[in-house]
């Protein structure tokens, strides 16, 4: 019962110290995050601007050479085949300058970065996880409420597992659970079914999270063996 | 795609549906117990839930906090009418394959 109380200590501070690891983790990612967004909007801003001024110096380009045609016209005769050449021409001309034009202004459009999905996704991830962590944080705070109660390591072990999201309502459920029973069925029994719902809660978060690990297992198996096929 | 239920879906739906608006966790758990005598985890039960919530079967608020569950709030679940259409469904489906099969008792479904 001695070393149990010793180590009750020992046990919160490695789980506030895991937990600070977790947060300069999400602060150094968030950090690591802001550069390649920087870096991919300046170079999506360059080709934009270059493709811009290159359009634009075609279109006075094509602009000259419209006006000399038309000159050319004027001074032609009429009747000769000269005249209708270059009317030909001149009609090319606007129909190059006109489709100029049109990407001109589709340039100008807002248009989505690019990469900025993915950069976009792993913001969001970064953002719930520190969400997560707020939670996660909350709840530890209740159970260091608690620290010298029977249940500390029992919850403990239950915080490890659950999912951020569902962690105040589970422990939450558990306790009032215990309260009611602890009044009609007597403590023992109460504690004893507490400790049973902790094992097997803890059993199928656990089964929950090895789950998703074989999907992420066959799905890279089925891409070695394409791979392997291709 | 229709969506289908699992049979600890199907139960935890009903339980949602007979508490409710008072459904949170350990009622649903106690109601699994007491009525279709399944003991669940609450691993268990909120695995299930959170799977009935992704497929828009269940919807969820964050209630009041208590001084028995150490001043953590309750969540209370409700069903969704796409979960009310989904569990008609799955009980007209076990009961076209009961019939005639199975005595099932009068009302039973």
């Amino acid at each position: 019962m001695n070393m149990n109380r010793r180590f009750r200590l020992p046990v919160a501070r490695f789980v506030v110290d895991l937990m600070w690891c977790q947060v300069c983790l999400l602060w150094l990612l968030s950090r690591a995050l802001s550069l390649p967004v920087h870096f991919w909007s300046m170079i999506h801003k360059t080709v934009r601007t270059l493709r811009w001024w290159n359009f634009k110096r075609r279109t006075s380009n094509l602009h000259k050479r419209s006006d000399a045609v038309i000159q050319r016209i004027k001074s032609s005769v009429p009747s000769s085949k000269e005249h209708s050449a270059c009317l030909a021409a001149r009609n090319l001309l606007l129909q190059d300058i006109e489709h100029l034009r049109c990407a001109i202004l589709d340039l100008r459009k807002p248009r989505p970065l690019f990469g900025a999905v993915v950069l976009r996704g792993v913001a969001e991830h970064l953002h719930w996880k520190c969400v997560a962590l707020n939670s996660r944080s909350d709840a530890f705070m209740c159970i260091l409420n608690e620290i010298e109660g029977d249940k500390y390591y029992w919850d403990l072990a239950l915080w490890f597992v659950i999912p951020a999201r569902r962690i105040e309502n589970a422990l939450g459920d558990l306790h009032e659970k215990y309260t009611l029973q602890s009044t009609t069925d007597g403590e023992s029994i109460a504690t004893a079914e507490y400790h049973q719902d902790v094992i097997d809660s803890v059993k199928d978060w656990c089964w929950d999270r090895f789950e998703r690990w074989t999907a992420l297992g066959t799905l890279g198996d089925l891409l070695l063996r394409w791979l392997k096929w291709w | 795609m229709e969506k289908h239920l699992g049979e600890l879906e199907q139960l935890i739906l009903l339980a949602v549906v007979r508490l409710e608006p008072e459904s949170y966790g350990m009622r649903i758990k106690q109601e699994l117990e007491d009525r279709a005598k399944r003991k669940t985890s609450v691993g268990a039960l909120y695995t299930a839930l959170d799977r009935l919530e992704q497929k828009g079967f269940v919807t969820s608020e964050v209630g009041e906090a208590t001084p028995e569950r150490g001043g953590r709030a309750k969540r209370y679940f409700a069903v969704s009418p796409s979960g009310k259409d989904a569990l008609k469904r799955a009980l007209r489906e076990i009961s076209s394959m009961a019939s005639g099969r199975l005595a099932l008792p009068e009302g039973a479904i």
